[in-house]
């Protein structure tokens, strides 16, 4: 380290261009560096989705989804777990990573699985498609298009086949299929009633379809010296063409398609909805994926839109909604607003206590230069820029402040003794190297746990504990280069008598200020003589105090993070079950007119509505609101900018209103802003309360029971059970023996129903080339939902193919029942999710209650069921308990490395007996500000024993040297006291001024300000008083030990 | 420096001392007022947050009575449209079509001529038959002049009475010729008359498979000329599924609809039924009349036919989505006054679709909770949204 010093004085350039290089690889990082509001969250997931048009839940679950699970489960490495979504149609299976996997096997392992299992399903079913993405793929933005004059399956269209290309090249940006509108194809709306009139079956259209519209190559033929290409019409060249394709010829008559049926280019029946403000609409939601930054995705989207615009027709609104650069800027922005604030408030307070301001450009210049290359660093090991890594920086400025201050300081210090500069400068250096380096690694190792967490608050702390560590290290470096090299040539030769009357208003005031700081120096030496002398008294008080404050801690309440104001909402809103999708919509206008009459005018900005399940699987796999079916969906509410302030009241209010305006339907809040959607995991809500085990009715009761109890918690809101099991069902029961004398056999009744009700493509897939634009178009024979409106209509399907015409109600029992609406497994077990959301109250205490009601249900649940707390809660207790663990194991590193550098067991221990004072402090700030606490504020806790450590120690060592002089013990605790009362309070003093400005933003850094400054008021007063104290009390005992100095300051 | 610190303490420690003497206790006071104040404001912010937690947990409901309603029962069943009466018109005759007079399409009374055969060879016959009678007629009259000779020569004696006897039977022989030669030719002359077609009732024809110069004969098996319908009423037949067979009766009132006419309603009664299920088919045929004063039905048509069966009108009636279906059986949530829930086991006595008839287990004065949420359970209390609730809608 003093070579280092020596180089800075001997050969200055060096480091100059040293702090050239860290400025333009700094300066570099950050400008290539990614932004984005948190760090990559690589904990891989893989979406495998089936699909399989009609199918009802319970045979999607056990027909495909369990075959692929179990094949899955035995064939695919490194699985954390497996969830999946059984729908109407759709089978979503998610797979869940551990960490370590290599993504691009597992991928090739789930792909072989799926191609193996593929025989075993129902025939007819296509390979599913396979998703790779990570907790932080979320929504960045969404393009709505809307049109007052073009249909609905044209927009989406549009949508579909223009748009979405197009933004695929924008780096980083995964594109579903567009939500709402209506996905273009050929409809063949077979008319029942002709049917009927015809003696023929749907079935016949289908094969008619399928004899007559083909895809096969006739080849070429040779003639003379050409070869010729055979060209069959053998696919209509119109849509209209197929009107005219034969069905049958009897008696010379043939009947066409267009007698039976109607060939138009339309679209199926609607099963989702989109309206922005009210208007029908085409959602295209733009997902972040891979580990590009959220602000270029944004801007890659913004920029095509002009020439999307372009490329589309007049009539056709292309506008930007949910975007979230805003949030996401505004959050980094305030965060560098932040960070530079407190840098220009600890100069300030840099210059009234040096006053100098050679000494303080000195360290306002190894500021910047200390976080640009933690920048640089960090920008080398694969992070990007964001909120948490500014956080740490903002952070890292207190105590970057203090390890320049210290040097300078101890510099002027010897030059005040008169020195050569040079010679002060390495004294000076000599002096600080051990308390400095034993500093930075108490600062370092208390981050030391902040590596080992695991799950998503690792991923969210590492990169924040890596920030603080850099711009340690590197201002550790710069303290013992540039700083000495700056003040070989800024202090040399500088007048260092501070004797001189002060010169000008500032000189005054510093003046001023240093009598006022000398009386307050007074002031605590008489207190500390004070404590000294009544030292029992006051060394149980304040342990008493101590130890009483931290019985306030289970008061604090506990939340993963803090929840940040939006000026987004996100409302979802369940009917009953079964519910269509138009009167769903309807419900959801209702619902959208009594949401701004509770919110009054000018509250809300803009409203979108995404109701029922998505066109494409995809788009359900990567949802994370529950939408399950046509009954339910969201409301994403904008306030008005300025609003934010009054969303929790306005959530209370609907929470209050809404059910008992819409009794007949559920409603729950979701997450709408970027951060809890990444914490929640594609849950919906924070509390998953998950019921798994085969015994599906025993499970079914005692979710209810469950239920009832969860939603009696004080603080639970919006507690709801995700599956529902009431979806409304129509039994058919076939009369096999019946049905077989009359020659009609269950195969025909089923085929007939599919074409009829769910459309032919899933089992006969037939296309429709579109000549003119390239486009192929799926052709499907199916009954129009508005001519199959009743139970009698359903009865009278005709079921025969060309025999006796027989109709389904002369062979089946039409009966009601009810069935599931979706199908859920865990780890490839049937599962039923209860959400709740915790609501005026912390999460810590509304999850330990529940926790609490589990194990009292324990008794109660049926054999081989398990009752498990899953979801952001659980996520928050193993962040905590691993903090916790950290925490202890950092005091334990912090004394043992102590112990090294004292050579003592017993000095180590008042410094260690001092720490429980800085929580103290935290707790006591948390608790006066109504802040829970949450990870940022365990960080701010973390910090704070890292900078009560590294000031204890200097006090103590100090002690030390007197004691060795052979100043009576606490004699030597006063002087030490005195002597290291500036350096102690500068660094708490910039410390705190450095985190003020975080602590008094309403962002989700603010806990972590509030507790550093807390707890570093307490350990201030424990370092300078309780340190002290305790030094004297343990060294008087022991009066006969000689202490070696073991530091030569 | 050293000194500086050796002589302050003093001083510094009274003053500290002093300051302590009434600063702490002050500080305790404060922070003991401090506490006791946020720890009331934070016992009754949960306890105001409790409260309003249990009143979120009590779900809100919508009730509905049930209530009686005696609209019938629609079952719809295809059906044939068939004339009240058809004749298929052959020829009696063999010959050739010399002309016809009606297309298809005609109305025609009673005895109209539909067509004319030629019968070259009957014409020939007929000629025959005439000029046998003629023979037989000149013969018959020789044998009177001989017989009247004869009888007068017997008079006189002048013959015997053999000879007169044999002459006048022979006259009685040539008369009965006559007659048989009279008849044969009345019997063609009348054959000749089915060379004229005629229609056999009032109605429509149908059907014409004959074009001028067409052979025709009365072979039963080839093509009819004509066909004529009677379609001043039609008859409907339905094959009604075995199921459905006890519920109909002669004499209930059906309407249909065809497809040509859309929108438009006929009226129709239950004739009869065949009262026999059909091996084949698998069904009873039924047939009802209906009225065609507009000639607007057609037969052979096909005809959607609707039968509104009767409904018991004192039944309640619920909506289908207040019913919740499980292992339970079919149940009903009603609310007690007490505002607690109370699950009614029902029978369903017939499935309307939008509502059910309930046969038995419910109550009129009942208060049934409509989309009952699932998670409900007997002794649940449940607050009653004041909004009135009909639909599944709401």
């Amino acid at each position: 380290m003093l070579a280092l010093v020596r180089i800075a004085l001997k050969r200055p350039y060096t480091f100059v261009v040293m702090a050239m290089l860290i400025v333009i690889a700094g300066v570099l990082s950050w400008i290539r560096t990614p932004t984005d509001i948190f760090p990559a969250i690589r904990i891989p997931v893989v979406a495998v989705v089936w699909t399989y048009n009609g199918l009802p839940p319970d045979d999607m679950s056990g027909r495909v989804v369990y075959y692929y699970e179990r094949a899955v489960s035995s064939t695919v490495n490194d699985i954390e777990h497996i969830e999946s979504q059984s729908m109407s149609g759709y089978g979503v299976v998610k797979i869940f990573f551990q960490p370590t996997v290599d993504i691009s096997s597992a991928l090739a392992q789930i792909t072989a699985a799926s191609q193996t299992v593929l025989k075993l399903l129902p025939p007819g079913i296509t390979p599913p498609y396979v998703l790779s993405y990570n907790a932080s793929s979320v929504p960045v933005i969404q393009l709505a298009l809307s049109s007052d004059s073009l249909p609905e399956a044209k927009i989406f269209d549009f949508g579909q086949n223009m748009i979405r290309p197009q933004l695929a090249t924008v780096a980083g940006a995964a594109v579903p299929s567009p939500y709402g509108g209506m996905v273009r194809q050929v409809q063949i709306d077979v008319d029942q009633a002709k049917l009927r009139s015809y003696g023929l079956s749907a079935e016949d259209v289908v094969a008619a379809v399928g004899n007559q519209d083909l895809i096969i190559p006739v080849g070429t033929q040779k003639i003379a010296d050409k070869e010729y290409v055979i060209k069959l019409n053998d696919s209509p060249e119109s849509i209209e063409a197929l009107n005219n394709l034969p069905v049958r010829t009897v008696e010379g008559v043939t009947v066409r398609i267009g007698d039976i049926a109607f060939v138009h280019d339309s679209h199926p029946p609607q099963i989702n909805m989109v309206r922005v403000n009210g208007d029908n609409a085409v959602l295209m939601s733009i997902i972040k994926a891979g580990s590009a930054s959220t602000l270029d995705v944004i801007e890659g989207v913004k920029g095509l839109m002009p020439r999307l615009r372009e490329m589309l027709p007049e009539s056709l609104k292309l506008v930007a909604v949910g975007d979230q650069a805003p949030f996401v800027e505004g959050a980094v922005r305030s965060v560098l607003f932040e960070g530079g604030l407190a840098a220009a408030l600890t100069g300030l307070m840099i210059l009234i206590f040096l006053g100098s301001w050679r000494s303080t450009v000195i360290i306002i210049i190894s500021i910047p230069l200390a976080i640009l290359a933690s920048v640089a660093a960090l920008a080398g090991t694969g992070e990007n820029i964001n909120v948490m890594t500014l956080g740490g920086l903002a952070l890292a400025v207190g105590i970057l402040v203090d390890d320049a201050t210290v040097t300078i300081e101890n510099i002027n210090f010897q030059l005040e003794q008169k020195k050569e500069i040079e010679a002060a400068i390495m004294d000076g250096a000599r002096q600080i190297v051990v308390p400095a380096t034993v500093s930075l690694l108490c600062i370092c190792i208390v981050f030391v746990p902040m590596f080992s967490l695991g799950g998503i608050s690792g991923y969210l702390f590492r990169p924040m504990a890596k920030a603080v560590v850099f711009a340690l290290m590197g201002s550790y470096l710069l303290s013992r280069t540039l700083v000495p090299t700056m003040a070989n040539y800024l202090l040399g030769g500088h007048d260092h008598d501070s004797h001189t009357p002060p010169r000008g208003f500032f000189g005054k005031f510093q003046h001023g200020f240093e009598q006022r700081f000398a009386a307050a120096r007074r002031g605590y030496e008489g207190m500390l003589s004070a404590a000294i002398r009544s030292r029992r008294a006051f060394v149980v008080i304040f342990l008493s105090f101590v130890l009483a404050s931290l019985a306030l801690v289970p008061f604090l309440g506990q939340n993963f993070f803090p929840s940040v104001e939006t000026v987004q909402m996100k409302l979802h809103v369940r009917g009953p079950t079964g519910l269509r999708i138009e009167e769903t919509g309807r419900l959801f206008t209702r619902v959208e007119a009594a949401i701004s009459t509770i919110a009054g005018p000018g509250v809300i900005a803009s409203v979108v509505d995404n109701i029922g399940l998505p066109i494409s699987g995809i788009n359900a796999a990567y949802g994370n609101s529950g939408t399950i079916g046509s009954a339910d969906g969201d409301i994403l509410i904008t306030l008005e900018e300025g609003q934010e302030k009054n969303s929790e009241d306005l959530v209370r209010r609907l929470r209050e209103k809404l059910p008992e305006l819409f009794p007949n339907a559920t409603f729950s809040f979701l997450p709408a802003d970027i951060v809890t959607q990444i914490l929640n995991f594609g849950l919906p809500a924070p509390i998953d309360v998950q019921v798994i085990g085969n015994d599906f009715e025993g499970n079914r009761l005692l979710a209810n029971k469950l239920l009832k109890r969860i939603s009696e918690v004080t603080g639970v809101a919006d507690a709801r059970i995700q599956q529902p099991a009431d979806q409304p069902t129509i039994n058919v029961d076939v009369d096999r023996i019946l049905a077989s004398r009359l020659g009609v056999t269950e195969r025909d009744i089923a085929t007939s129903l599919l074409i009829t009700l769910a459309g032919s493509i899933q089992t006969n897939p037939v296309f429709w080339l579109n000549p003119k634009s390239g486009v192929s178009y799926p052709v499907v024979t199916q009954t129009p939902q508005y001519w199959m409106n009743s139970l009698e209509d359903l009865a009278r399907v005709p079921v025969s193919r060309g025999k006796t015409p027989q109709i389904l109600g002369a062979v089946a029992d039409i009966g009601r029942g009810e069935s599931n609406a979706v199908v859920s497994h865990y780890s490839v077990q049937p599962v039923i999710d209860i959400f709740a959301t915790n609501s005026g109250r912390d999460l810590g205490s509304v999850s330990a209650e529940i926790r609490k009601i589990i194990q009292e249900f324990d008794k109660a649940r049926p054999r081989g069921t398990r009752i498990v707390l899953r979801g952001q809660s659980e996520t928050m207790n193993s962040a905590y308990s691993q903090l916790y663990g950290g925490l202890a194991l950092a005091v334990a590193l912090i004394y043992l490395l102590i112990v090294v550098n004292f050579q003592s067991w017993l000095d180590p221990f008042v410094i260690v007996a001092a720490l429980p004072a800085a929580l103290a402090g935290v707790t006591w700030m948390l608790f006066a500000t109504h802040t829970t606490l949450s990870v940022p504020a365990l960080t701010g806790a973390i910090m704070c024993m890292g900078v009560a450590t590294a000031n204890s120690i200097l006090v103590v060592s100090f002690a030390r040297e007197q004691l060795a002089e052979g100043l009576e013990p606490f004699a030597a605790a006063l002087e030490a006291g005195v002597g290291r009362f500036r350096p102690v309070l500068m660094t708490a003093l910039a410390m705190i001024i450095g985190m003020a400005p975080m602590a008094l933003s309403a962002e989700q850094n603010a806990p972590l300000g509030r507790a550093v400054i807390g707890g570093l008021i307490f350990s201030t007063v424990a370092t300078l008083v309780f340190v002290p104290v305790l030094f004297g009390i343990v060294h008087s005992r022991r009066p006969g030990k000689s202490i070696e100095a073991s530091d030569e300051r | 420096m050293k000194d500086n610190i050796a002589s302050e303490p003093l001083t510094g420690a009274v003053r500290g001392r002093r300051r302590g003497l009434w600063l702490f206790p002050l500080a305790a006071v404060g922070l003991a007022l401090y506490l006791g104040f946020t720890f009331v404001q934070r016992w009754e912010a949960e306890k105001r947050l409790a409260e309003w937690t249990r009143e979120r947990a009590v779900p809100t409901v919508s009730v509905i009575s049930p209530h009686r309603d005696d609209k019938p029962q629609i079952l719809a069943l295809p059906g044939n449209i068939a004339a009240w009466n058809e004749a298929s018109i052959h020829s009696q005759v063999a010959g050739y079509v010399r002309s016809w007079r009606t297309d298809i399409g005609a109305i025609v009374k009673k005895g109209d001529i539909l067509a004319e055969v030629d019968t070259p060879e009957l014409d020939e016959r007929l000629a025959q038959a005439r000029e046998e009678l003629s023979r037989a007629e000149a013969g018959r009259a020789l044998a009177g002049v001989t017989a009247e000779r004869w009888s007068a020569l017997r008079s006189s004696a002048a013959v015997s009475k053999q000879s007169a006897d044999e002459k006048s039977s022979d006259l009685k022989v040539k008369q009965a010729d006559v007659g048989a030669a009279s008849a044969n030719l009345d019997r063609l002359k009348a054959q000749k008359q089915f060379a004229q077609i005629v229609a056999p009732f009032d109605g429509v024809v149908t059907a014409r498979n004959i074009d001028i110069g067409s052979y025709v004969g009365p072979d039963r098996a080839a093509q009819p000329l004509f066909k004529v319908a009677d379609i001043h009423a039609v008859r409907v037949y339905v094959n009604v599924p075995q199921t459905y067979a006890a519920r109909l009766t002669a004499g209930m009132q059906a309407t249909f609809t065809t497809p040509q006419w859309p929108g438009r309603k006929f009226d129709a009664r239950l004739a009869t039924t065949s009262n026999a299920i059909g091996a084949q088919s698998g069904s009873l045929l039924v047939e009802l009349d209906a009225a065609n004063p507009d000639g607007a039905l057609f037969p052979g048509s096909y005809a959607d036919v609707h039968f509104e069966l009767e409904t018991d009108p004192s039944q309640l009636r619920v909506v289908s989505s207040a019913l919740s279906v499980g292992q339970h059986g079919v149940r009903v949530a009603t609310v007690d006054a007490e505002g607690r829930v109370k699950f009614k086991t029902v029978v369903i006595a017939k499935d309307f679709g939008v509502d059910v008839a309930i046969a038995s287990g419910l109550e009129p004065q009942d208060r049934i909770i409509n989309n009952p949420p699932e998670s409900l359970a007997d002794g649940d209390k449940v607050r009653i949204s004041g909004e009135p609730s009909t639909g599944a809608a709401e």
